[in-house]
């Protein structure tokens, strides 16, 4: 579903992403794990089109992210890591706004913001300006943008992030039951527990490299018998010399 | 170190970075560190100047008044009224620096630094004397506005003229003190009171509030002499205000004492201050962020709107979206909205006479567009400034950006007509002097409107950089001046519109339009990446520019020739059309290679030989066209052939024949086909394309060979676009000029 061929990104003469290789198939959860800087928003952002590859490319469903951005976007529903919205719109505006933007009429829009502020528990705010939202809450309203139009592809930068307890787990059982309808999430993150819980593999980035991608068993197996995901992760992004080649 | 100097540290440094833009920049620094003291020199002359002016008017006035009624009740000494009148200047001026500095003032910001400050280990009464210090000594728009005018009074004051400077700048302390006070209380007051929308919305009002003083002190000089001299209770009041003690603490009257109006100003000021602090700290007493921002915020939810059912909408969201917000943007509503029509009320009702709308409907027209192109200023050319942060959420879309944009282009578009449409409404008296060739201006005001809509539109949205949170809401200074001289010049082509130069106008008005269109639509896909290479293509803008150019530099090689003797025209002209095409297509050539802009090869999808020999082909048929208009031209007497006979041989007949068949074809070629045609193409699709850039070549040609010339245009573009190449047009072109040519000389011969 997702296809990252040779993509790289420079900024200037700073080499944020590189010569990435990777796929990710229909229904899978792919964690994408990484160091601060390692360059996992940036390739969320060239996977959105909102970053141009300085060489290689992206492909989502076939359609290159870049140059078929329009119908890219009709399949993919996007999660910022830190969402800003409009300063004079209301939660449940933006919602129904990104819905009549996806194409859904004005009554199903507004239908389908009630569902969604329901699901996450935002109809109170939902009459508040979102500029004024905390970042759980922006975190929240950003999760329901991407899932306004049913998605085939979910790209999510740190899903969970500034979530209180309850709502992570929400956030967890219900991208697990989309993965389960066939939707591919694609999520980076630095919960390791609950990459190890929820991906089926994960890719781990440092210094714009993946150094390795498998499922949480093999790399625990290969990396540090009877230790954790986190253990893997310490082992891998020690910056011990050269990169591994990625096992894709 | 005292928390009140770390803050008045923190402020100096969060204004120096404001103003030098890179903190490190060594040259921004520099340069504010000359453009400021040089600003404030200049801000102090023109006041000193304006203020000794104005003083005297008042002084004689008063002269006057007493001299004329010297038996009745004592009038005001003539220096008492000119200190009066500065009184109420200073009391405005301070208005003006606090309204500016409260609109400047980052209040709305979510990151409100007093929160963060709060959780320092200082008291907030600490905070707060600190916050008011630093606000006295760093307070840019204060000292912009207070201190020239300050030097201004001490300077016309007695006293000694070294010590005016320090004087004048001394004794606006105060008044700065209590700027500051009153400023950190209602900082402190709006948070925690109001949200961060309704705060940029006062901060709005607070700016048109000073926008108005300043265009009310502007105008002092228009005051009549017998206005401020009020008397009274108001006037002792007054006297005992801070300004008033300041005018007489730098100029006291006969019989009063400076020592005791400074003593009394620093008394008041020091009051105020401590006043300030005692509320301030009161005000935050449960806490820094009482009901501010989300708190405030949770307003009672109203009902659910009912559903409607599900249909197609009228509007779209895009649409509903930016009405919302300008609905609710007070700031953006006045800007877009309000202040174009004040404005222009104001210069109608003060500078310009209203008779000269009411006569001329040209004027009336310019004067409506003007109003237009202001609420452009505002809402188009930030058009994507003002998404900021939140521009992502359109990259979201399953739609193309340009087409976001259109939907925004055509709203402002909307309101610009609407505007000029209520302004045709308002001076429709104007309509009775009407006359026919008054239709150009109103054709340009109608059709220039909606085109300057989506200039703008596509003019902010290339000037859009960086989309941070920081990001200013405003174009750069730049292209603000840059759209208005584009609107002057659009403006006074309106007021001054013959129809063809009208014409003229709107075609490379539509034309520049699309140029930047075509611009902003190749560069929005990679807004939000500033390393993005995203490849240059073509547009009609750069077809635009290399014409401009051909005709500026074959206008001045050729200028000094035109006083010289006929027998050397030709040759000048072959020298000047030579030199401007090498020149000018050389310059394109470099151009287009230095920003990778792809365009046609001279040997395209076809090879060499067959597309010579089909251009051969379209220039002989073009050609034939043309001897056959040259003889219904002669035939119907639009060629006064005994007249050409009758002056004998053209000394520069053959210069001018080389210039037809040699050079003319490539250069034209390379500039209304590679570049025009090609640019136009792009959007428009051939047939369309081929039709506007053969107007173009056509309208630029002589008047009589419009229809062949025409025809030629269309079938070396549909050549260019056949072949892939460069080759058959040109070809086409030489051998329909060589028709054209050998078609006259046989004529004449």
């Amino acid at each position: 579903m997702i296809v990252l061929e040779r993509l790289t990104k420079r900024f200037g003469g700073f080499v944020a992403v590189d010569d990435l290789r990777l796929t990710v198939e229909r229904g899978e959860v792919f964690g994408y794990l990484g160091p601060n800087g390692a360059g996992k928003t940036t390739t969320l952002r060239m996977l959105m089109g909102i970053l141009v590859p300085s060489a290689g490319r992206a492909t989502i469903a076939g359609l290159d992210c870049h140059a078929q951005r329009v119908e890219v976007m009709r399949r993919v529903g996007f999660q910022p890591d830190v969402p800003q919205f409009y300063d004079y719109l209301r939660g449940r505006e933006v919602l129904e706004f990104v819905g009549e933007m996806h194409g859904l009429g004005r009554g199903e829009a507004r239908a389908r913001a009630r569902e969604l502020t329901a699901q996450f528990g935002l109809d109170e705010a939902g009459e508040d300006y979102a500029v004024n939202y905390s970042l759980g809450m922006k975190k929240k309203l950003g999760l329901a943008c991407a899932l306004v139009h049913r998605p085939d592809v979910l790209l999510l930068d740190e899903p969970t992030t500034g979530l209180d307890p309850r709502a992570a787990r929400d956030v967890r059982e219900l991208l697990q039951r989309c993965a389960a309808d066939g939707t591919t999430v694609f999520l980076s993150t630095h919960l390791l527990d609950m990459a190890e819980r929820m991906c089926r593999r994960v890719g781990i980035l440092m210094q714009g490299r993946l150094r390795r991608v498998g499922t949480p068993g093999e790399l625990r197996a290969e990396l540090a018998a009877g230790g954790s995901l986190e253990d893997v992760y310490l082992a891998v992004t020690r910056g011990d010399g050269q990169p591994a080649e990625p096992q894709v | 170190m005292s928390p009140t100097r770390l803050l008045i540290g923190l402020a100096f440094t969060r204004w120096r970075n404001r103003l030098g833009r890179t903190p490190r920049g060594a040259a921004a620094r520099a340069r504010w560190s000359i453009v400021g003291p040089l600003v404030f020199l200049l801000l102090t002359l023109a006041t000193t100047h304006q203020l000794g002016a104005i003083a005297g008017r008042f002084e004689g006035a008063a002269a006057e008044q007493s001299a004329a009624a010297p038996g009745d009740e004592p009038a005001l000494p003539p220096r008492e009224a000119s200190r009066r009148v500065q009184t109420l200047l200073l009391a405005l001026w301070f208005l003006g620096a606090l309204l500016t500095e409260f609109s400047n003032a980052g209040l709305e910001t979510a990151a409100w630094d007093l929160e963060w400050l709060a959780t320092q280990p200082v008291t907030i009464g600490q905070l707060a004397r600190a916050r008011i210090v630093a606000r006295t000594l760093v307070s840019p728009f204060g000292w912009m506005w207070l201190g020239p005018l300050g030097v201004a009074i001490a300077w016309n004051a007695d006293l000694p003229r070294w010590l005016a400077p320090i004087a004048g700048l001394l004794a606006i302390q105060p008044l700065l003190l209590l700027s500051a006070v009153v400023l950190t209380f209602g900082e402190i007051a709006l948070h925690v009171v109001l949200r961060p929308g309704a705060v940029r919305n006062v901060k709005a009002l607070a700016s048109l509030g000073a926008g108005i003083v300043l265009f009310g002190t502007l105008q002092a000089a228009r005051l009549e002499p017998h206005l401020p001299t009020i008397g009274g209770a108001s006037a002792a009041l007054l006297d005992l205000s801070p300004f008033g003690l300041l005018t007489r603490a730098l100029a006291p009257p006969e019989g009063s004492s400076r020592a005791v109006a400074i003593g009394l100003l620093a008394a008041e000021a020091l009051a105020a201050a401590a006043a300030g602090i005692a509320l301030v700290a009161r005000l935050v007493r449960s806490g820094v962020v009482v009901g501010g921002a989300r708190v405030a915020a949770r307003v009672a939810a109203p009902d659910a709107p009912a559903d409607r059912a599900a249909g197609r909408p009228l509007t779209s969201p895009l649409l509903r979206r930016e009405l919302t917000m300008l609905r609710r943007d007070v700031n953006y509503l006045m800007q877009t909205l309000l202040l174009p029509v004040a404005l222009t009320l104001f210069q109608l009702g003060l500078s310009l006479r209203v008779e000269w709308l009411e006569r001329s409907v040209p004027m009336l027209c310019a004067f409506g567009f003007g109003i237009a192109a202001y609420t452009y200023l505002q809402s188009a050319l930030r058009t994507l400034a003002i998404e900021r942060e939140s521009l992502w959420v359109l990259y979201t879309f399953p739609r193309p950006l340009s087409e976001l944009m259109v939907v925004k282009a055509r709203l402002y578009a909307g309101v610009g007509l609407s505007f000029a449409a209520i302004f045709l409404a308002v001076g429709a008296s104007a309509f009775a002097h009407m006359r026919w060739r008054d239709l150009a201006p109103l054709g340009l005001l109608l059709l220039g409107t909606p085109a300057f809509a989506f200039a703008l539109t596509a003019l902010g949205a290339l000037s859009t950089r960086r989309l941070e949170r920081d990001a200013p809401r405003h174009a750069p200074a730049g292209v603000i001046y840059a759209a208005m001289a584009l609107i002057a010049i659009f403006a006074t082509a309106i007021a001054t519109a013959e129809p063809w130069r009208a014409f003229g106008i709107l075609v490379l008005m539509m034309l520049l339009a699309m140029g930047l269109w075509q611009r902003a639509c190749d560069r929005l896909p990679g807004l939000l990446d500033p390393d993005a290479a995203i490849p240059r293509r073509l547009t009609i803008a750069d077809g635009i520019a290399a014409l401009l150019l051909f005709t500026v530099l074959q206008a001045v090689i050729s200028w000094p020739a035109a006083f010289s003797h006929e027998s050397v025209r030709g040759r000048t002209l072959f020298t000047s059309y030579a030199a401007a095409a090498l020149a000018s297509c050389g310059l394109v050539e470099l151009w287009l290679r230095r920003r990778a802009i792809a365009v046609l090869p001279l040997v395209g999808a076809w090879r060499a030989g067959r597309s010579l020999r089909f251009g051969v082909a379209l220039g002989a048929a073009c050609g034939l066209a043309g001897i056959g208009w040259q003889a219904i031209a002669r035939r119907a007497g639009w060629i006064d052939l005994e007249r050409l006979l009758d002056a004998g041989p053209d000394p520069g007949a053959g210069w001018i024949a080389a210039v037809a068949l040699v050079i003319a074809p490539p250069c034209e070629e390379l500039l209304f086909r590679r570049l025009a045609f090609e640019g136009l193409r792009r959007s428009f699709g051939v047939g369309r394309a081929a039709l506007a850039s053969a107007l173009l070549f056509a309208i630029l040609h002589p008047m009589l060979s419009f229809p062949p010339v025409l025809l030629l245009g269309l079938a070396t573009a549909w050549a260019c676009a056949r072949t892939g190449g460069m080759l058959a047009p040109i070809a086409a072109h030489m051998v329909y000029n060589l028709c054209v040519v050998v078609g006259a000389a046989a004529a004449m011969t």
